[in-house]
């Protein structure tokens, strides 16, 4: 698999090429070589994404970065790059990849297409830091569609940044890349919904 | 790493020492009137354990952060974040937790506040109430509104007391049907079977900043948790309504006309104190948009 360095990657991270072009963005990340230690490199991104979520839920309840709410929450939502590595190693297995990939590089592919997540926190942030009323901003946006429109781009484009990822990052073949995605979408959000059932949380509100 | 992302990341790390070293909320000052010492409290509040944001900890120091002096933890059908943060909260002496959860059925929702054992959502709502009490513990109605009605009308006597004052008070006539008028009809029932039926204000809290944006007046005799769970038992509670009206017992809105008292206020607009602390907020926002976004590595051609 041959790549050219483009002139973006001097500039844009690994996260924003995927984000902007997914299929081309993984083709030439995965083509790149990468001279990092097995484990740092099946590290860094989860913890990348940990440090996202710590960053967002300190800004956004608290207006400011405070180290205790980074730490406690990237503790308590640990769980969430935990099960997405456990689907993904799963899938691994049912879907090996032709290219010479190791299992490190392959989850640091995966987690540098969180791009649009990071848009999307990164955008509620910067309404509860720079709206003259957070209130009537959130309010608006919800009431005009807004919030939920952008959450549902963010979804739709993370799964069009996953496919991309199975299609052009692992080289998977059309239909294993697609089957990949679908099954990838089912197992770990599945899994969310097994813990609400598991704590009976979801239950009652059925009957 | 890249130079754009290391510069990226030192704006983080800038901005988390001054978010770090900013955040202090002084404890509030002992506030009395007549014989009893007034506590702010919120009774309703989700972790990450649900379907909320904080972890059980991250709630204990926004509680601190709204100069809130006790806080219900009342996770759907679910006591364990509740334990949790009370253990945090008595570690490192923060405000008053009352374990507790909201029992949530597609007919009703009842706060449980002072729990310590799981009541069967599934059974009979006249069978968890006795079972609620049975623990010592107290049962609030939540957000009575017209559609649960049906469950709660007939069963209003057995409550403590119910939210009286909730953010849908803000919001107008809502699509859903959910009327702040409703909660307040329902009240009067309850006041009407029960005199000592607690007027209850809560956030009913998720994500962001809003803990304590509707907040309840304790009068309470001990500033503990027994001392909070008498209070609610007895009805010493007053919340205020969006326009200034004042839920409570007469005996202490008589006390509040001699001597006024106003819910304390913070920093719900995310304003920042003084100009190092607006830089540091700056910083750490874009230094995490850098951070994810600009590259900067020399590369090879690729094989």
């Amino acid at each position: 698999m041959a790549s050219e360095t483009p002139v973006s990657a001097r500039w844009l991270s690994d996260e924003a090429r995927i984000l902007f072009r997914p299929y081309r963005g993984y083709q030439q990340v995965a083509g790149e070589p990468i001279d990092v230690a097995p484990t740092v490199l099946a590290l860094r991104r989860p913890l990348m994404t940990l440090l996202a979520i710590g960053w967002f839920v300190s800004m956004t309840a608290a207006g400011r970065l405070v180290a205790w709410h980074l730490g406690f929450a990237a503790f308590f939502w640990g769980f969430l790059p935990v099960y997405q590595m456990i689907v993904l190693t799963a899938l691994f297995a049912f879907f090996p990849s032709p290219y010479a990939l190791s299992w490190s590089r392959r989850v640091d592919l995966y987690f540098s297409g969180n791009g649009a997540w990071y848009l999307f926190m990164s955008a509620l942030v910067a309404v509860c830091l720079f709206a003259p009323n957070v209130y009537t901003a959130m309010s608006a946006l919800l009431r005009y569609g807004v919030l939920p429109g952008a959450l549902l781009c963010a979804f739709i484009w993370s799964i069009v940044v996953s496919h991309a990822f199975f299609r052009r990052g692992c080289g998977l073949s059309r239909g294993r890349a697609a089957l990949a995605t679908l099954l990838n979408y089912l197992l770990w959000p599945g899994l969310i919904v097994g813990y609400y059932l598991l704590t009976n949380q979801l239950q009652p509100l059925m009957r | 790493m890249g130079r754009l992302r290391l510069y990226s990341l030192v704006a983080v790390a800038i901005g988390l020492v001054s978010g770090t070293l900013s955040d202090r909320t002084p404890k509030p000052e002992a506030v009395t009137r007549g014989a009893y010492r007034v506590l702010e409290g919120d009774f309703h509040a989700h972790t990450r354990f649900s379907d909320g944001f904080l972890s059980p900890f991250g709630l204990v120091l926004q509680a601190s952060r709204r100069e809130l002096d006790v806080i219900g933890v009342t996770e759907h059908n679910y006591v364990f974040p509740g334990l949790l943060a009370r253990w945090f909260s008595r570690l490192i002496d923060g405000p008053i937790v009352l374990p507790g959860s909201e029992i949530t059925r597609r007919g009703y929702h009842v706060i449980v506040l002072g729990q310590t054992r799981r009541v069967d959502p599934d059974l009979p709502l006249s069978e968890q109430l006795i079972r609620v009490h049975a623990q010592g513990a107290l049962a609030i109605a939540a957000h009575p509104v017209r559609k649960f009605w049906p469950a709660l009308v007939p069963l209003v006597g057995e409550f403590d007391g119910c939210e009286v004052m909730h953010p849908i008070a803000f919001r107008g006539d809502s699509p859903t049907g959910w009327r702040w008028s409703d909660m307040v009809e329902f009240y009067r029932k309850g006041l009407a079977r029960n005199p000592t039926f607690a007027a209850i204000g809560s956030s009913d809290y998720h994500f962001f900043s809003p803990l304590g944006v509707v907040r309840t007046l304790l009068f309470v005799r001990s500033a503990d948790e027994a001392g909070v769970i008498e209070a609610i038992r007895k009805g010493k509670t007053v919340t205020f309504g969006p326009h200034g009206e004042r839920f409570g017992p007469a005996e202490l809105l008589k006390l509040l006309d001699r001597e006024p008292y106003r819910p304390r206020t913070s920093d719900y607009h995310y304003r920042g104190r003084g100009v190092l602390d607006v830089a540091g907020r700056t910083l750490a926002f874009l230094g995490f948009l850098g951070f994810c976004f600009l590259g900067g590595r020399r590369r090879r051609m690729g094989a």
